[in-house]
């Protein structure tokens, strides 16, 4: 479904992405794993459009993504949920989602409170006001509005108490559930453990290993967790 | 880097040119014109091209030079020397002012605040008729002489005599000021342009810094601004407007930020073109207004900096690749 | 109320991209000329305040497009200093096609002479005026604070990025909120240009205090802009009851005043 193939991406003069080969299929989750600083988010950034150096070869369903501008490749249906979440401070939660809404997608403001009643009892406040747990929900049901094909989605549990965690967890196995692919970058094994489908392993810029989840506790995965997650 | 050529070499140098100029140029009234508006530009060049700051005050110290010349040569038994003296002393003095508050603001609100000073000053010259002349402006303003006690005493009333007046404080101004950017300080200066907050972090008062060079600009530009008033035998309300600051601010930006010989650049090709196109093409300022986005677009560096690397390519020598980059 | 609308074209467009637009003044100009020429083809003023921003409105999209797109990203002073080229270009372009004698533009019959409050008399015109800005504003702020379009706008204004994220064009919003901003000024010298004619040296003043009003303002707050326009005509009028020819003084130091005590203006965000 979406697909990278030896791709490389440079910030600048600054190499980040080398020969860097990626694929999500129909349904499933993925999780993109490093330390930080391995260029996982910018990996996602590459598939959106926001490098501004690229080559190699980007496709989702088959239709080349290097060189479209960000908001076609948004219009795809590739969905971004950044990793500072990027909540307009300025605008009230319930703008905040306006802003975001398709006509004819799958979720509508209706589904978005019920699943989020949270931001339905502070849908006018603004964004600015929200917590960390909360901005986290707003970016989710942002991107459920956007109706996409294919979330991307960058340390959603980051800095985040364990009980909103959960939380987050369980409406990512939903959207899963509902047949849309996830790109997961995140920190949290635990969290990967219980979700994914494949993991990808990544170490300044490169792809080194990749676990289907039932081979991820192998004598050979748990040594390259060792070696490359800090755990 | 200029900064590596020894004091000697910019006083030959700009003696050179000011002993020069006059014979190449159509006349000295426009030599003078050039070697006067050299000095604002690098007034304006200093903080623009140094520190940074763009200040859309400059006609202020301009006008104010101006000013304070004519009204001393008129109501004031003064000799040139002190004449020239206390407008730069003045002009300084009203830069710091305007420096002091300015500079507790950033970015765009720094820009506003300088130009309401500059317009709050143009509607006070407009307002103090009296004083001023108001719109028409100071009339009948004289040249002071010079008088060195027992032995001589010189008059300017000659276009050629005067410019030799200007010539000398043009290279003493301008030696003292190449001295200035070349020492420890311009250093400091340099740094605060390039990133201000780390200038700051390694322990430099910045406020400090920037109203020091707030108080040479406004010293070197009101030291033009006299020349002018002297020069004119007059002193006119558009010196203090805001087109005059926009003149300086091109001739600096045309000739190149950081470079005190970009400034002179810049001042001689505005002025010759100014006077070339007079006469042809009245509108001619649309090549300028042209010239400026070009400029900005793709030559941030000005023409100096172009002239320097043509130069440098030219001859295959590393010295002037340095010279011109010192500019950048 | 014309300062409010020189005002406000300028902060919608710095609030937006965070663009420095000293070039402002000349699209009021350019208003002016363009109203002008529409009553000399036409005889009618309606016709030319209808039409003047369409024109100035395309002017707007084609400098947007070629040049100021290029500029969202560097830094304050290089905008200023090329929008001041840009502004020599226009004039100069307006002298020459125009010539250097400023052209005059008659009030539309419907609108000259004056009403009556009790003692005072005002001009039927200048009422015309304020009604139309104030009109405008009110359409303005609709837009802006109501529609799917103003969300974005000020979305954009915080975070461009994660506004394409979501699959808008910020390119095209960026010209469209360029294109607004400059029409605004435009209609802005129509609307004058009976009272004051067409001059190409009009933008100069104009400018200098469409900045002061949204300085005091908070540069990119369109209350600002309202309220800076409004705090500026005031100190206009007191100032000319008393010391008439001192308004430009005060109206400096009024501003002077505002950025050193609130360093964001009335409304500005840091
Ligand atoms: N905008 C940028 N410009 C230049 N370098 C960047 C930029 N963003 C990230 N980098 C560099 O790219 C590398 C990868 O960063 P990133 O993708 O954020 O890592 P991760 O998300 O895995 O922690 C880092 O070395 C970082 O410094
Ligand atoms: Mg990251």
């Amino acid at each position: 479904m979406l697909r990278m193939e030896n791709v490389n991406a440079l910030y600048g003069k600054s190499h980040i992405l080398f020969d860097f080969s990626i694929r999500v299929d129909e349904g499933e989750l993925i999780t993109l794993l490093g330390r930080n600083g391995a260029g996982k988010s910018t990996t996602l950034s590459t598939i959106l459009g926001l490098v501004p150096n690229v080559d190699g070869v980007i496709e989702f369903n088959g239709a080349s993504l290097v060189g479209m501008p960000t908001h076609q490749i948004a219009g795809m249906g590739i969905c971004l949920i950044p990793e500072q979440r990027d909540i307009f401070q300025i605008l009230t939660v319930e703008e905040n989602l306006q802003l975001s809404i398709k006509k004819g997608g799958r979720w509508q403001m209706s589904d978005i409170y019920r699943l989020f009643p949270r931001l339905g009892e502070r849908k006018k406040n603004g964004g600015g006001q929200l917590s960390g747990g909360e901005q986290q929900m707003l970016a989710m049901a942002r991107a459920l509005l956007n109706d996409p094909k294919i979330l991307l989605c960058d340390e959603p549990s980051e800095g985040l108490a364990p009980v909103i965690v959960q939380e987050i967890v369980s409406t990512l196995k939903e959207i899963k559930d509902s047949g849309i692919p996830i790109l997961l970058v995140e920190q949290n094994l635990k969290v990967c453990e219980k979700l994914a489908d494949r993991h990808y392993i990544v170490e300044q810029g490169k792809v080194l290993h990749e676990f289907k989840s039932e081979d991820f506790f192998t004598r050979e995965a748990i040594a390259a967790k060792e070696k490359y997650l800090s755990v | 880097m200029t900064r590596n050529f020894p004091l000697g070499f910019h006083i030959g140098a700009a003696t050179v040119f000011a002993f020069i100029l006059p014979f190449v140029v159509p006349s000295e009234v426009l030599a003078t014109e050039i070697l006067i508006f050299a000095l604002a530009a690098i007034g304006c060049n200093l903080l623009l091209g140094y520190t940074g700051l763009l200040s859309f005050g400059q006609a202020l110290f301009f006008g104010a030079g101006a000013y304070f010349a004519g009204l001393m040569s008129i109501h004031l038994p003064f000799g040139l020397f002190t004449v020239l003296l206390i407008s730069t002393i003045a002009g300084a003095a009203i830069a710091v002012i305007v420096g002091f508050f300015s500079i507790r603001r950033a970015g765009i609100y720094f820009v506003m605040l300088t130009l309401a000073f500059g317009q709050l000053g143009y509607y006070i010259a407009f307002l103090a008729e009296p004083l001023t002349g108001g719109e028409d402006g100071l009339l009948s303003v004289v040249r002071p002489s010079l008088t060195i006690p027992f032995i001589a005493k010189f008059d300017f009333a000659t276009n050629t005599s005067f410019y030799y007046v200007t010539a000398v404080t043009f290279v003493m101004a301008f030696t003292l000021l190449q001295r200035l950017v070349d020492s420890p300080l311009g250093s400091v200066l340099r740094a605060i342009k390039q990133n201000e907050a780390r200038a700051e972090a390694i322990g430099y008062q910045v406020r400090l810094y920037k109203i020091a060079v707030f108080a040479f600009s406004g010293a070197v530009t009101s030291l033009s601004g006299a020349l002018y008033a002297l020069m004119l035998n007059f002193a006119p309300l558009s010196n203090i407007d805001i087109e005059t600051s926009e003149v300086i601010l091109f001739m600096c930006v045309l000739g190149g930020l950081g470079s005190l010989y970009g400034s002179i650049l810049g001042a001689v090709i505005f002025l010759l073109a100014s006077d070339f196109f007079a006469e042809l093409w009245p509108r001619w300022m649309l090549l300028l207004g042209l010239m400026l986005v070009m400029i900005m677009l793709y030559m941030p560096g000005g023409l100096w900096k172009s002239v320097c690397s043509l130069f440098a390519r030219l001859s295959g020598t590393d010295d002037t690749v340095k010279k011109g980059g010192a500019n950048g | 109320m014309i300062y409010f609308l020189m005002g406000v074209g300028l902060t919608i467009i710095f609030g937006m991209m965070h663009f420095v637009n000293f070039a402002h003044g000349i699209y009021y100009a350019i208003g002016a000329y363009i109203c002008y020429q529409f009553i000399v083809w036409t005889g009618s003023f309606w016709i030319g305040l209808l039409l003047t921003p369409i024109v100035v409105g395309l002017l707007a999209y084609v400098i947007e497009r070629v040049l100021v797109r290029r500029l969202y990203k560097m830094d304050h002073a290089v905008q200023i200093l090329i929008t001041i080229g840009v502004m020599l270009i226009i004039r100069e372009g307006i002298l020459i096609v125009w010539g250097t004698v400023p052209k005059p533009v008659s009030i539309p019959p419907l609108l000259s002479g004056v009403v009556f409050f009790g003692e005072f008399a005002y001009p039927k015109y200048r009422l015309f005026i304020v009604a139309v800005a104030a009109f405008i504003a009110l359409a303005l702020w609709y837009l802006l604070d109501k529609t799917r379009f103003g969300i974005m706008v000020r979305a954009g204004s915080e975070n461009p990025k994660m506004v394409s994220l979501l699959g808008h064009d910020i390119d095209r919003l960026f010209a469209f909120t360029f294109v607004l901003g400059v029409a605004l000024a435009g209609v802005a010298g129509a609307l004058i240009s009976p009272i004051r004619g067409a001059d190409a040296f009009m933008g100069v003043e104009a400018l200098g205090i469409a900045f002061v009003v949204v300085v005091i303002g908070g540069m990119g707050s369109f209350t600002g802009a309202l309220i800076g326009g409004l705090i500026v005509g005031l100190v206009q009028s007191f100032t000319s009851g008393f010391w008439p020819q001192g308004t430009n003084v005060m109206i400096y130091s009024v501003m002077a005043l505002i950025i050193l005590l609130r360093p964001n203006g009335l409304f500005g965000r840091a």
